[in-house]
């Protein structure tokens, strides 16, 4: 068929209506359209009647379903919630569509890629039956499907999209060819298709999603306009109708360090970023994109830090940063979200009259509550008042910290007056509750619970509550502190004799703190020997999947008792599938990453000390790359995009963000690997969008046995850098390594790099390729200077599944999985020689019973279902508890934790192989129990798994105390 | 203060005399959870409209509910927006008898007497945990369960502890969201039939749970149709449920349990894993429909079974709540409202269930048999099979025709019949539907989402996520 401009299809109704000249001068009076197109739909309130968005073109209006969000703002929007709501165009046929010239173009800002993606299409592809045209996108570009002489032909481009922002996307067919164009340039073509297009009977011209008799799959983002034409635009036109449209969409705003928001009250948060360049801080919010609300800050600078006030409980806003500079157009961000019911701040107590008189002793119990908080920093938490009398001390100390008060008293009556006067003030229950206990050697609380102990009768009466013996067990042991008194002592040498007597064979450290009402008694508890640690994603640098827990000699989840249950729950993830990074444990603190948040919370009673919502954090696929984070007692250290970020434990606060080691990287890589032992922090360099971060759908479950999911993340370099000044220490360069083998164990670096040429000049980090098992070498790097202190050539079995490398002070094993079997070789760690190789079958090659970590457990290394001695590769057993679900396994220093049997978390004594598990209640598809500050704390990481019964909520185990006994 | 436990009685002593069947106290009252012990959300009280506010009762901090939301999508199944299955106090619910109106609370672990008339505080009773769902009145007294893991019957008038109950004994406790509450917390609320108090204690799958019947009146366990028995595997939460024979314990993410009511024996679960959700309703015709659980491949749905051989028979799928009466059923589905012939629609559902079961058997018949032989017995298969496709082609036509309204209703969070007046709980506010025609009949604000409706005495209570308890009564009685 000739080209002709004015083609417009088979349509009847426009046919006749626009083959004039005339009409076209009209047109592009009315609408800048050079011809009058055949659909035409702009969501704007102009055009968006209720659930009708008028077609400018004709009469083929569109039908909204589901829900009616218009963004607002210079580029209005129809908002697609990825879920409910897409644009039906009824009663369209395939003869009101182009028979042969087609052309199609949309303004789109998508959130999510997708499998299978539309933007708009009329068409029908199930199994072999492929027809009709479709402009749509699959999980990083954009595409167009149209089938005349054949199937239809997935044209896809070459820029991948970025989340967020605006393109200008446009297809044609010609007959001939088939052209990509985006953002007015052409990205592809391809003349597999030709003649008419071959439409299907019937199909559905929908606009926001992909949508066939067998798909429903709705697009999540915004939808400015689409434009459906019977003819071919030129390539100079949909250049132009791009460039005259452009010039209305904001400029996208360029983060130094993208927004990072920290919940500060119920109803507030605060929102930080950084700039290259400084500006003001304008933050725009509220609910459904409505940009109704704005935080500013007029003072132009790099470091932004605004609070946004006002936020409604449980509901979801979005926020969006602005920024304004001298000169410049305004520059603005994508769009954030920010879900208040994940705020985990307390309650306040509101602003009521105290209930409490202003006498002598009320006086005194307010500064007392001023006092103990000076003395002991501690403000969050929960805090045990003991003798709480009236409930005064409980009172004035929750007006001042963000502490959780429980009281005690053997007075039922007083119990009951302290509740009516804390009712009063609005406090009891929101943050203070109260109990009874006949007697002190009868609390009814668990040990370890109490991040602070006061007494509230010691104010007045100068004396030490019950006995260390009832009171330091219910401390915290990691920076719980009791503090007591104000004591009546005639000199330093009484107190000292008085609190000596007091604490008896108690073991804590104290200190006397003397203030204006008197001197205070500080105690802390210590930690028990035998706590360990769960700093990086197996348990510590050297990969061990051992966080040298003893449990108190605990092997059994009989012998382990329910310590705190609660929040985070199943809306604080991800979803269970993707293989996430395991949560971190030490010093007394419980860290867990979900979707794009991080929380803090105390490990012995599950209060959340602090949250971050990081919309740029997120990696997943665990198996194929290393941790995005680790932790020391102070620190953690989380990677994000380009940066690994020092976030201080205890506050929350960013306290740095680190660049990549080589500027040279800066612009084209990411953090990758992440890794604190000594006084070192090691990163490496991955290239963009190398770390896996897709969790929808049964792919990103990462369960395959080779192809797509199972490609190794590997780095370009690895360096280290000091403590967390961030000083370059070493770089090193060679290979690529891969991000699963490298460990840091024993003053060594240590890690498996591919030298293939082919691979070292690959485009990706992301890396499938056979060459990568090809030239590969085990090296070790002196871990301070990063001088390689030997390397081995290596020719293991193909890690196509998971390749492993855990590292102990003398030995080094790498576990490689592939057709049906493990392998585990051991190395010795002195000088790269082998010791033993041996192999057995997987015990399933699906639910991730052909990826487990091995785990090392004193001299024996662990993976299922054997056990093997580690110096000789001797085989110890078979009998490891069987995984009955996709998760990994953890150890103790004397027991296997797991997804065992009916999906539930287990344990497997190593020594007597005997298995407990706790019934309904599951992990996450890899690592979310781990053994560490003397529990067993499993964060939520089931959520998302509608598969069961599962109790999904995060829950801290600890030995129960007649433990020992059995 | 009046004594509403005089009238309660009274009409208690009546309605006994006709039926042995546990019923509203009064038509009036509102005594337990959705009205009756089977959860109907029914009563005959008509309320005259419009309405206009009487008084809000509020408090400085919402509903501290047992769990957090779900998670927000099964994102390996493809699907969103799941459903909550753990709910069962996401509001300050009510229950009223008389002048009084009581409800329980998560926040300051009390049991709250309100007078009706004004919404000042009559007394307060102070538990050692929360209180998750509303008491249950009976002869001038109030019943509930704790967190603290005891059974409490208080003097109705006075707000005085008259006795309570802990299964699990003294224990350690633990710490849970802000508070330390038992290992075997009552989260199932406390039902009363026969004078006899009905509560379980329960939460962690993996330890005993304890389902109890004692003596109303002094909370004696030892006597005839009393036990205290303890099971395995179980977690009891959500209001239970009870028939003249049965007890109904909805559990969170695991499905429902059933129970004698006689011996507390248990007789099995209501369909398979994932199945739970706490919404339960024991109909006058012998159904239990129970969700909203889901499960791969499921969006959330109520599902049907017989209610006393569990048998499954249909699913309502998105639907949010079902109301039923005699004749007629009503649906809450998304944004749907809609009234159907209930025992038509239920017939025609349990045969076509009979009807896909017996399809699945031939088909499984057929594929067994071996490809060469198949032969006549093949052919006398597929002939059988014609029928029933037939038929079964024919049902959703007769199934639709039993819809006698269908209306557009953004009201997902409550679903009560007052008289022949449908109230629906929405997000800031509860709309009114005629129940014979579906047609909206006016609307009243609220503050937050209204997930707990009570009709009582000439009276409309919302409770709201909010923490709010709004009274609405006649326009042209204020």
């Amino acid at each position: 068929m000739p080209r002709t401009v004015l083609n417009l299809g088979r349509s009847p109704r426009l046919g006749g209506l626009c083959l004039t000249g005339v009409c076209l001068v009209l047109l592009l009076a009315a609408g800048g359209h050079a011809a009058q197109p055949l659909g035409w739909w702009t969501f704007d309130a102009n055009q968006v009647k209720g659930a009708t968005v008028v077609d400018r073109a004709g009469k083929h209006d569109g039908s909204i379903q589901g829900e009616i969000r218009l963004t607002q703002g210079p580029f209005a929007a129809l908002a697609l919630d990825g879920e409910a709501n897409s644009v039906d165009v009824p009663n369209v046929q395939a003869a009101n569509l182009p028979a042969r010239e087609l052309s199609i173009e949309a303004w789109v800002s998508l959130d999510a890629g997708l499998v299978w993606g539309g933007i708009a299409g009329y068409f029908q592809d199930n199994g072999s039956f492929e027809k009709g045209w479709l402009l749509g996108y699959d999980e990083t570009h954009f595409s167009l499907a149209v089938s005349a002489s054949g199937r239809l032909t997935y044209l896809k481009g070459v820029t991948p999209f970025q989340k967020g922002q605006w393109y200008h996307v446009a297809g044609t067919y010609d007959g001939q060819a088939m052209k990509l164009y985006v953002n007015g340039k052409l990205e592809a073509t391809a003349t597999d298709q030709h003649g008419d297009i071959d439409y299907p009977p019937a199909a559905f011209l929908t606009i926001g999603a992909y949508r066939d008799d067998n798909e429903f799959y709705r697009a999540q983002g915004r939808i400015h306009e689409v434009v459906l034409h019977g003819r071919v635009l030129e390539p100079a036109e949909i250049e132009s109708r791009f460039a005259a449209t452009e010039t209305q969409i904001p400029r996208p705003l360029a983060f130094r360090v993208p927004p990072c928001a920290r919940f500060i009250a119920p109803d507030a948060v605060v929102v930080a970023w950084e700039t290259d360049e400084p500006c003001e801080s304008i933050v725009e919010y509220g609910l459904e994109e409505k940009w109704d609300r704005q935080a500013r800050d007029a003072a132009l600078k790099t470091s932004h830090r605004i609070t946004l006030a006002g936020l409604e409980p449980k509901a979801r806003c979005q926020y969006r940063i602005r920024a304004n500079q001298p000169g410049q157009p305004a520059s603005i961000s994508e769009v954030f979200e920010l879900d208040n019911a994940l705020n985990y701040t307390v309650a306040r107590v509101p602003d009521l009259p105290s209930p409490y008189a202003s006498d002598e002793r009320g006086q005194r119990c307010r500064q007392a509550a001023q006092e103990i908080l000076s003395a002991t920093r501690i403000t969050r938490g929960y805090c045990l008042v003991l003798g709480c009398h009236d409930g005064q001390l409980a009172y004035e100390l929750v007006r001042r910290s963000d502490l959780i008060v429980v009281g005690v008293d053997n007075d039922c009556n007083r119990i009951e007056r302290a509740r009516a006067a804390l009712g009063k003030a609005a406090a009891y229950g929101s943050r203070i509750t109260l109990h009874h206990a006949a007697a002190a050697d009868r609390l009814p609380f668990p040990q370890s619970f109490a991040n602070l102990i006061v007494a509230e009768d010691g104010i007045v009466s100068g004396e030490l509550p019950a006995t260390a013996s009832q009171v330091i067990p219910l401390l915290q042991p990691a920076g719980g502190v009791a503090c007591l008194g104000p004591l009546r002592a005639a000199s330093s040498a009484d107190v000292k004799g008085r609190v000596e007597d007091w604490l008896g064979k108690t073991k804590a450290h104290w200190d006397f703190v003397e203030t204006s009402l008197g001197g205070w008694v500080v105690a802390r508890r210590e930690l028990p020997p035998g706590t360990g640690a769960w700093t990086h994603q197996y348990g510590d640098a050297g990969n061990s999947a051992n966080g040298q827990e003893d449990l108190q000699g605990v092997t059994s989840t009989d012998w382990l008792e329910v310590q705190w249950l609660g929040r985070p729950g199943g809306d604080f993830g991800l979803d269970r599938n993707p293989r996430m990074p395991a949560p971190l444990a030490i010093n007394g603190r419980l860290f867990h990453q979900g979707m794009n948040r991080i929380a803090a919370l105390d490990s012995y009673n599950g209060a959340v000390l602090w949250s971050l919502e990081i919309p740029a954090l997120r990696r997943v696929n665990m198996p194929r790359d290393a941790g995005n984070w680790c932790a020391d007692p102070h620190h953690l250290y989380v990677a994000i995009k380009d940066r690994c970020w020092v976030i201080a434990a205890h506050t929350s606060e960013v306290i740095r963000t680190l660049s990549l080691a080589d500027a040279g990287l800066r612009a084209t890589h990411e953090w990758g690997y992440v890794a604190q032992a000594g006084k070192f922090l090691y990163g490496s360099s991955v290239r963009k969008g190398a770390p896996y971060t897709d969790f929808w759908g049964g792919k990103s479950w990462y369960d395959a046995t080779s192809g797509a999911g199972t490609e190794k993340v590997c780095s370009d370099d690895l360096f280290a850098l000091a403590g967390t000044s961030g000083e370059l220490k070493w770089r090193y360069r060679g290979g690529e390594i891969l991000n699963t083998t490298i460990a840091v164990a024993g003053g060594k670096v240590l890690f498996v790099e591919c030298r293939h040429p082919e691979v070292k000049t690959l485009a990706t980090s992301r890396i499938g390729s056979p060459q990568l098992w090809e030239d590969q070498f085990l090296v070790a790097l002196d871990a301070a200077t990063g001088r390689k202190l030997w390397e081995q050539p290596l020719d293991t079995v193909d890690g196509i599944v998971v390749f492993y490398l855990l590292a102990a002070a003398d030995k080094v094993f790498i576990a490689s999985s592939d057709a049906g079997q493990y392998h585990l070789y051991a190395f010795s760690a002195a000088d790269g020689s082998s010791l033993w190789h041996t192999a057995h079958d997987w015990t399933r090659n699906n639910h991730g019973g052909h990826m487990q970590h091995p785990v090392l457990v004193g001299n024996a290394v662990y993976l299922e279902p054997c056990g093997y001695d580690a110096p000789t590769g001797k085989l110890l057993t078979k009998n490891v508890g069987r995984h009955g679900g996709c998760a990994t396994y953890a150890a103790t220093t004397g027991a296997l934790i797991y997804r065992g049997e009916a999906g539930r978390i287990s344990m497997w004594d190593v020594a007597s192989e005997k298995v407990t598990g706790w019934y309904n209640l599951r992990p996450s598809c890899w690592l979310s129990t781990v053994p560490a500050n003397g529990m067993v704390l499993s964060p939520e990481g089931g959520g998302g798994c509608s598969c069961g019964n599962w109790l999904e909520t995060s829950i801290g185990f600890a030995p129960a105390p007649s433990s020992a006994a059995k | 203060m009046n004594d509403p436990s005089r009238t309660v009685f009274t009409l208690l002593a009546l309605i006994a005399a006709v039926s042995a069947a546990a019923e509203p106290a009064s038509s009036a009252d509102w005594p337990t959870y959705r009205a009756d012990n089977r959860r109907s959300g029914v009563t005959p009280e008509p309320l005259r409209l419009p309405l206009a506010p009487a008084w809000t009762y509020t408090t400085p901090t919402p509903p501290q509910m047992a769990w957090t939301g779900p998670a927000k999508w099964d994102s390996y199944a493809n699907l969103r927006r799941l459903e909550s299955m753990r709910n069962f106090d996401a509001a300050f619910f009510v229950t009223t008898v008389g002048d009084s109106v009581c409800f329980g609370s998560s926040v300051d672990d009390a049991v709250h007497c309100l007078d009706v008339e004004t919404g000042a505080e009559k007394w307060v009773f102070p538990a050692g945990g929360p209180v998750r769902l509303p008491p249950s009145w009976h002869e001038g007294k109030v019943y509930f369960g704790s967190d603290d893991g005891h059974a409490y019957c208080v003097d109705a008038a006075t707000g005085s502890l008259v006795w309570k109950r802990k299964p699990s004994g003294p224990e350690t406790l633990m710490v849970s969201n802000g508070k330390l509450i038992s290992h075997w917390p009552c989260r199932t609320g406390v039902l009363i039939h026969d004078s006899l108090a009905y509560y379980g204690a329960s939460l962690l799958p993996w330890e005993k749970s304890y389902l109890c019947a004692v003596d109303a009146r002094s909370g004696d366990e030892e006597g005839s149709g009393r036990y205290c028995v303890t099971f395995e595997h179980l977690t009891m939460q959500g209001a239970m449920l009870a028939t003249e024979s049965r007890l109904y314990l909805p559990q969170g993410r695991q499905r429902p349990e059933l129970f004698d009511r006689a011996t507390g024996r248990s007789l099995g679960g209501f369909g398979g894993a994932g199945q739970g959700g706490v919404f339960a309703v024991v109909t006058r015709t012998g159904e239990f429909v129970s969700g909203r659980g889901q499960n791969h491949g499921s969006g959330g749905e109520l599902r049907g079974f017989d209610a006393n051989s569990r048998d499954y028979f249909v699913t309502f799928p998105k639907a949010r709540h079902v109301l039923v009466t005699d004749e007629v059923a009503y649906l809450s589905v998304g944004t749907e409202l809609a009234g159907f012939a209930w025992a038509r629609y239920i017939e025609l559902a349990k045969r076509q269930t009979q009807l896909q079961s017996r399809r699945k058997a031939i088909q499984e018949q057929l594929a067994k048999l071996p490809e060469p032989s198949r032969g006549t017995a093949g052919e006398n298969l597929k002939e059988e099979l014609k029928p029933i496709e037939s038929e079964l082609a024919a049902m959703p036509p007769k199934m639709t025709a039993c819809y006698t309204w269908r209306t557009t209703a953004d009201c997902p969070h409550d679903l009560i019949l007052a008289g022949n007046t449908l109230f629906a709980g929405g997000d800031d506010r509860v709309v009114a539907f005629n129940a014979a025609s579906g047609k909206e009949l006016g609307s009243v604000p609220v503050t937050g989402r209204a997930h707990g409706l009570v009709a009582a005495n000439g009276r409309l209570f919302a409770s709201t996520d909010r923490g709010t308890i709004h009274c609405f009564k006649a326009a042209a009685d204020q």
